[in-house]
């Protein structure tokens, strides 16, 4: 203390906190429909009981608020928290994982909200509210989630503006505050968003990541009618943005799986192993004239799939690992979305020889499980006749289907014991399992190395954002044939009738003709699709609309991680700077100066004098060496009478500018600035009696 | 009269507990952002990290700039409130919201528009008689989300208030020092009803039996009857016509109450001390100056 006073330090007076006060009624009303909000939402990620449970608790509340009544005795809450400990550890078995954590949180909330008397508890409760918005993007992070989340956030701090502003005039005011608040608060949300450095840790005493429940993927087998269902699946699988103009659909082959083993035309992937993975370590990399590439991302939805999506073929994969048949394996799963590049050759039809043209699995890519029935050697006996090349087989082959009519349909007849035999005799009608896998089956037969390759084809192209959207719908399964030493991809669907258009103008084209009835099919409802009236047209703008804003938000918001935050910073111009503290460095630089500004702009400011007050300070001013001195409680008509008692000569000018002045200032009919500025101007009072002084 | 205004020398800003709260919650969102590697939750951290410090900023500016001026306050009895009236002035084009003024356990919420002046009464409990300073006056405010709260250096209104002793009715009204007066006053207290003059509203010091009951019961409100004027009669009040055992604040509370009575009655009176006197006179002004007199008896300040 003594040292203090030696250098005239002073301490800061101790903090006083503002008083407290009881919530109002209708505040706490307000409060009880944010609570309702967040435990009824509950329902579409927690469990049936959780929900009730917190129902019932909130409901006790919302009812002793209602009737203005006591808060609940302590036993009665301490019951209720007990009974929610049982109730989490049952129904999820314990605590570890995101929806436990969640439905305790709002179990929380209701509790917490449940005992609140004071000011400071009402707080809490909104703080966990605020919690369990934020937390709730672990589940949905959907474009639309964050508009709802940013309104829930906006309502809570609402209430909180009017837990602490108790004069009930302003409550009308304060949704409108608080939506200030957080427009003011976006930029500086940005800049933090970008600019914060993206670490990886992990936390004990954080739940652990729930597992993904199975959705919608490409499944590991190929079983006739699998791919029917899921074309009705109109979920996106993933969007694909392509640097330059996208290729035309006919090579739009999205390759995703190899399929070697077939069980009784049924074709199944086989997994890698060490020993794959071996091969792939010693396989040199393949290269590519850099013109010859096209470049692509893709940002593909949540999905467990270990194998990745390439346009064929892919050359250098940036995400996976690509196996010896060219698919892309990846070991880390993501929990949410991820993006990846891919390169593809512009001569999808002609890959490099592998392997210096030698297969190393010749037996297993010629075994099937069953022999050709009569009908069908005969057939291929032809074929055979006739064909001086591999090559020509395969020819052969297509040129049966097409010639015989073969027909795409996604209601097929169904096939009995010997499905090759029937497919290619009887019912001749399937979609692309169905020929894909009689015609590997026949390659096979005929001693051509074959297999199954499984992916999508296609996408439909979003005119706002420019980019090609693929669906779960666009699944489609190929062969690929062993050749004059290289792989080349067959699509046997392609030559069937409508599975041409199924190629070349995408599974939607084809949806849209079977949308009515699926069995009547019309050409003229394909020209309409492909042809739209202009209101169709207006609508699928607007569809593309909305799904590129999804798109973007994806892009830019659920895919910013370590890599894009450091293409960022590469486009930044900070190439070479370690990343972290280059990142803290632009962090701290640019929050303080958004701070700064802000403090700047949100300063109280005091309005400046105008003109009229300004000229009349002159005025003054001018009175000062006669030592007539305006107090600041005189009116001005007061101060003129004070004047011209004491300066009698200039009566007529002092009572004529404070009457302008007087006029400016307050009068309806406001007088001429200019004017009253000339007579002060003029007015120059001298103590010597002024014999000139004229009426202006 | 000089002006305080809150310059950001004179403010001070922390977290409120439940700013802390915030910032804990903060720090939850952050682990589990991170462990997920879930952007939106990123997103959202920022959001709410950008709203406190934006709420900080409003916290600091509710208050910043505001001038605070005392103006003087009437004087009152021991047992009542004074009353300080401080005015608040908000210069600026910007309104002030939720502004508490606290002074010594009184507190007063605020609200002020933009270039909006306000008075603000502090009520302060007196105890003893003689001159009371304010107590230090500081305005805090937990505007807008109750995250951050601000105070103030202590503002020292320079206005004091002068407490006058309790009036305390222990022996009764003195004779007049004339005989016309003592038949007056005992012809007074016969027939109250031939010299009423009118109703006037309850002043500390009246007598209770010329409160008129049957109003307070109608009207909530203390009404006393008044008496006509009695120019001309005189009384004097002396100390040493009390008992010599009362204590001193007895005796001051005595005469207080003497002089509210001869004032009411609108008499001359005189007001005797050891080693003071206050002459014969009637008036406001002499009533004060009595009043005055014994308020600061025996004490060093100057009246």
């Amino acid at each position: 203390m003594k040292l203090l006073n030696k250098f005239k330090i002073s301490l800061p007076p101790l903090p006083t906190a503002p008083p407290t006060h009881t919530p109002q009624r209708r505040t706490l009303l307000l409060l009880t429909v944010l609570v309702a909000i967040a435990v009824f939402s509950h329902f579409l990620l927690g469990h049936l009981v959780i929900v009730v449970y917190g129902v019932i608790i909130w409901a006790l509340k919302a009812a002793s608020i209602a009737r203005v009544a006591a808060a609940p005795p302590r036993w009665m809450v301490m019951v209720f928290t007990i009974l929610s400990f049982v109730l989490v550890l049952v129904l999820y078995g314990g605590w570890n994982g995101q929806r436990a954590g969640i439905s305790f949180l709002v179990l929380l909330a209701a509790l917490k909200f449940l005992e609140s008397q004071s000011l400071r508890d009402y707080y809490l409760v909104c703080l966990i509210l605020l919690f369990l918005a934020s937390s709730s993007f672990l589940f949905n992070s959907s474009l639309m989630s964050i508009v709802v989340v940013l309104c829930y956030t906006i309502g809570t701090i609402a209430i909180m503006l009017r837990l602490s502003d108790p004069s009930p005039e302003h409550h009308g005011s304060a949704l409108i505050t608080s939506s200030t608040i957080l427009v003011k608060a976006l930029p500086l949300a940005v800049l933090l968003f970008f600019f914060f450095p993206r670490i990886h840790g992990n936390f004990g005493f954080i739940p652990s990541q729930d597992d993904l429940r199975g959705d919608s993927q490409l499944n590991d087998s190929l079983v006739a009618g699998d791919f029917a269902n899921s074309a009705f699946s109109n979920e996106p699988a993933f969007r694909v943005e392509f640097e330059g103009s996208t290729p035309p659909k006919n090579l739009l082959y999205w390759r995703a799986k190899v399929m070697i083993d077939e069980r009784n035309f049924a074709w199944e992937v086989r997994r890698p192993d060490a020993n794959t993975f071996r091969t792939v370590r010693d396989m040199p990399p393949r290269t590519a004239e850099e013109d010859q590439l096209i470049k692509y991302q893709i940002v593909h939805e949540p999905s467990e799939d270990d194998f990745l999506p390439y346009l064929d073929y892919a050359y250098n994969p940036e995400h996976g690992m690509q196996l010896p048949d060219a698919s892309v394996f990846r070991f880390k799963k993501e929990s949410g979305l991820f993006a990846y590049n891919g390169e593809a050759s512009r001569f999808p039809n002609m890959p490099e020889p592998q392997n210096q043209g030698r297969l190393a699995n010749q037996s297993e890519l010629l075994s099937t499980r069953s022999v050709p029935s009569a009908r069908v050697q005969a057939l291929m006996r032809g074929w055979r006749n006739n064909a001086r090349r591999p090559s020509d087989l395969v020819d052969q082959a297509l040129a049966y289907m097409r010639e015989n009519a073969f027909e795409y349909s996604l209601t097929p007849p169904g096939l009995g014991d010997d499905p090759v035999d029937e497919f290619l005799f009887e019912t001749r009608s399937g979609y692309c399992e169905h020929y894909a896998s009689t015609f590997t089956i026949l390659m096979r037969w005929l001693g051509i190395p074959a297999r199954v390759v499984v992916g999508y084809q296609g996408g439909t192209q979003n005119v706002v954002g420019n980019y090609l959207q693929v669906r779960y719908s666009d699944a489609h399964a190929w062969s690929e044939v062993w050749i004059d030493n290289r792989w080349q991809r067959v699509d046997p669907t392609a030559v069937s009738s409508l599975g041409e258009q199924r190629i070349s103008q995408g599974m939607a084209a084809l949806l849209a003709l079977w949308e009515d009835d699926l069995i009547d099919r019309n050409a003229a409802s394909l020209t309409d699709y492909l042809n739209p009236s202009s209101y169709e047209r207006a609508i699928r703008r607007l569809r593309d609309s909305w799904d590129n804003m999804g798109y973007q938000w994806n892009k830019w918001v659920i895919n910013y991680d370590f890599n894009a935050q450091k293409t960022l910073l590469t486009n930044l111009g900070f190439e070479h700077r370690n990343s972290v503290y280059t990142l803290l460095g632009l962090l701290i630089a640019s929050v303080m100066a958004m701070m700064l500004f802000y403090f700047w702009q949100l300063i109280p400011k005091a309005i400046k004098l105008g003109e009229a007050q300004q000229t009349y300070l002159r005025f003054i001013g001018r009175l000062k060496k006669f030592e007539l001195l305006k107090e600041p409680a005189e009116t001005p008509l007061e101060f003129a009478e004070r004047a011209t008692a004491q300066l009698p000569l200039y009566e007529n000018q002092i009572n004529e500018i404070t009457e302008n002045y007087l006029q400016l200032r307050y009068g309806k009919d406001p007088g001429s600035l200019e004017k009253f500025q000339a007579l002060v101007k003029h007015f120059k009072p001298t103590s010597k009696p002024a014999g000139n002084n004229s009426i202006s | 009269m000089s002006d305080f205004v809150i310059g950001r020398r004179e403010l001070y800003i922390l977290p409120t507990r439940i700013g802390w709260y915030y910032a804990l919650i903060l720090i939850a969102l952050l682990a589990i952002a991170v462990k997920f590697d879930n952007q939106p939750a990123f997103m959202m951290l920022f959001v709410l990290a950008s709203i406190g410090m934006v709420a900080m900023l409003y916290t600091h500016n509710n208050v910043i700039g505001l001038n605070l001026n005392s103006k003087p306050s009437r004087s009152v009895f021991v047992g009542e409130n004074a009353i300080f009236p401080i005015n608040v002035e908000n210069k600026s084009r910007s309104q002030r919201r939720a502004v508490w003024l606290v002074c010594d356990g009184y507190h007063q919420l605020i609200n002020l528009r933009a270039q909006e002046q306000q008075e603000a009464s502090l009520k302060l409990p007196t105890i003893k008689r003689g001159y009371l300073n304010c107590a230090s006056v500081i305005i805090t405010s937990r505007f807008p989300i109750g995250i951050f709260f601000c105070w103030t250096k202590r503002f020292n209104p320079e206005h004091r208030c002068l407490v006058y002793p309790q009036p305390l009715k222990l022996h009764p009204f003195p004779e007049q020092g004339e005989a016309s007066s003592a038949k007056s006053l005992s012809h007074r207290s016969i027939s109250n009803a031939e010299d009423y003059s009118g109703m006037k509203p309850y002043q500390p010091g009246d007598r209770l039996r010329d409160v008129h009951w049957p109003s307070l019961a109608k009207t909530q409100k203390l009404v006393t009857i008044e008496h006509q004027d009695r120019t001309g009669d005189s009384v004097s009040l002396s100390w040493f016509s009390l008992p010599p055992n009362m204590g001193v604040e007895d005796k001051l509370s005595q005469l207080c109450q003497w002089v509210i009575e001869a004032d009411a009655a609108d008499l001359r009176y005189q007001l005797e001390l050891p080693n003071h006197t206050e002459q014969f006179a009637s008036g406001d002004a002499h009533y004060h100056k009595c009043l005055s007199t014994l308020a600061l008896w025996e004490s060093h300040e100057a009246a």
